[in-house]
């Protein structure tokens, strides 16, 4: 443990100045002159002072350049600065700038109507810039974005994609040709060749659907009994997965089509069917003959094409489309003809 | 503020500038920010006030007037007594440091006291005595220096 330093022990002895006996160095004498002079020292300190000056050449010079120093400050004090000058340094530092330019110009004296004229261009000026300056297209463009016809422009696109699959008359797109006419009795294949020809040359009236109809590429479509029809339809959903579309389409010849149209009609739209294109669902086409242009949920296909089978065969085919249908449903034409004895 | 206070700015800024025109512009800054602080602390000491304004205002412009190179005139508006030779004071402003200079000025020519010095600038008073020791003893063997010239001359002249 350290030991406290004691103050009696010789050995440890702090020597301190005695009262009036302080000796103080040149620096201290030095810098200590002008409060010497000034009279700011205690007695003590104005004895050493002293005491330097009376051994020290220099401190008795800086003491005299002290002298001087204060002497000529002295008489730079009897400076004196002029009322006019006074003034001006009043008047200019409590005026603003607009206050000096207006005295400056001499405002005050100028004809009333040139001073109205001025204050009238300065207004005309401001308005006008403001105009200039203020983004007004920005702001107008943001407010049409910003509007409700974007998000009612979304929803345009949507009801075309679903509700318009064919393009404006499907009657005369879909039923390729007028009754009796046309090779679709004899081959399906040379049907699908023909549909494109005749989309196509109606595309021009059809703009949401023309370039994909064109780029359509053309595929036979094999006859199908309604036997192998489960097969070809479990086949066609898993590529109906990766492609773009399809449109399925089925004939089938039935007796006594007055009755039975009717009845094919309700089963549809008992099995969740819904009319698509511009023809209502079950439209005579003909007196032997009814058009079907509808939606319905994939998982009632199965069964709609069991029902048709009770009434004849159903020749189903499955092309591609360029119209993609929602998940879970799809789209059919179905032409039901009065069958030929 | 009153003319004696105006008058007091303008001298900081002459005996500080030794350039009648940047003196003027300086003291009008100086004027304007001793109102605008005035205003603020209406209770606070007015020189305490000039001392700070001035202060501000020389630490703004300084950079811009090279010392030692006077520009005064007769003519100016600052009334210098008659018989006084201002090469001393050319000469001490030319070579003092600022804080020399500017502790003469306040003290010795504006006759401002050492503790309202000393608060003006944020100082302790001491420090002020300090720099005002060192600056009078450099401006009083100016005017020594200057003082034996003239006394030579003196006596050249008197023995030809």
């Amino acid at each position: 443990m350290r030991e406290k330093p004691n103050m009696n022990q010789p050995e440890n002895k702090i020597f301190f100045s005695k009262k009036g006996q302080r000796e103080i160095s040149d620096f201290v004498g030095h810098e200590l002159l002008y409060d010497y002079l000034n009279g700011a020292l205690d007695q003590e300190r104005r004895n050493g002072v002293a005491m330097h000056l009376k051994y020290s050449r220099d401190a008795q010079i800086d003491l005299n350049n002290i002298v001087s120093g204060e002497a000529y400050s002295k008489k730079l004090s009897e400076t004196s600065v002029s009322h006019i000058l006074i003034e001006q340094l009043n008047a200019t530092s409590a005026s603003t700038y607009l206050s000096t330019l207006i005295v400056k110009t001499n405002f005050e004296k100028w004809p009333s109507g040139l001073k109205w004229g001025l204050e009238v261009l300065v207004v005309v000026a401001g308005i006008v810039l403001m105009l200039t300056i203020a983004p007004w297209e920005k702001a107008l463009n943001m407010r049409a974005f910003n509007g409700p016809s974007q998000i009612i422009m979304a929803e345009v696109e949507k009801k075309e994609s679903l509700n318009k699959p064919i393009a404006e008359n499907p009657q005369f797109i879909d039923e390729y040709d007028k009754v009796g006419k046309g090779p679709r009795d004899k081959n399906m294949g040379h049907k699908t060749e023909e549909v494109k020809n005749t989309i196509s040359a109606e595309a021009p009236t059809a703009p949401v659907v023309q370039t994909a109809v064109i780029e359509k590429k053309a595929e036979p479509l094999p006859l199908m009994d309604t036997d192998k029809k489960n097969e070809e339809s479990k086949a066609s959903e898993t590529t109906a997965a990766n492609s773009a579309g399809f449109l399925y389409r089925a004939e089938i010849s039935i007796t006594n089509i007055a009755v039975v149209g009717p009845k094919i009609t309700e089963k549809i739209l008992e099995l969740g069917g819904r009319k698509a294109g511009g023809v209502e669902l079950g439209w005579q086409k003909s007196a032997s003959s009814f058009y079907y242009h509808f939606t319905i949920p994939e998982a009632k296909f199965q069964e709609l094409s069991n029902y048709l089978g009770t009434y004849g065969k159903a020749r189903i085919g499955k092309e591609k489309h360029s119209r993609t249908m929602p998940d879970g449903i799809i789209r059919l034409i179905l032409t039901v003809d009065e069958a030929k004895n | 503020m009153t003319e004696a206070e105006i008058q007091l700015i303008a001298l900081f800024f002459y005996f500080a500038l030794l350039d009648d025109k940047k003196a003027i512009e300086a003291s009008t800054q100086a004027l304007a920010l001793c109102r605008a602080r005035l205003k603020k602390n209406p209770n606070l000491k007015h020189s305490i006030i000039i001392v700070s304004s001035t202060k501000a205002i020389w630490d703004k412009i300084k950079l811009r007037v090279p010392r030692g190179r006077p520009n005064t005139s007769m003519e100016s508006g600052w009334l210098i007594p008659e018989g006084l030779d201002m090469g001393p004071w050319r000469e001490f402003q030319k070579n003092s440091t600022e804080e020399e200079l500017l502790s003469v000025i306040w003290s010795k020519i504006m006759k401002i006291e050492d503790q309202n010095i000393s608060e003006g600038l944020g100082l302790t008073p001491g420090t002020i005595r300090y720099r005002l020791g060192r600056s009078l003893r450099k401006l009083g063997s100016m005017t020594q220096g200057i003082r034996r010239i003239a006394r030579k001359t003196q006596y050249e002249s008197a023995g030809e």
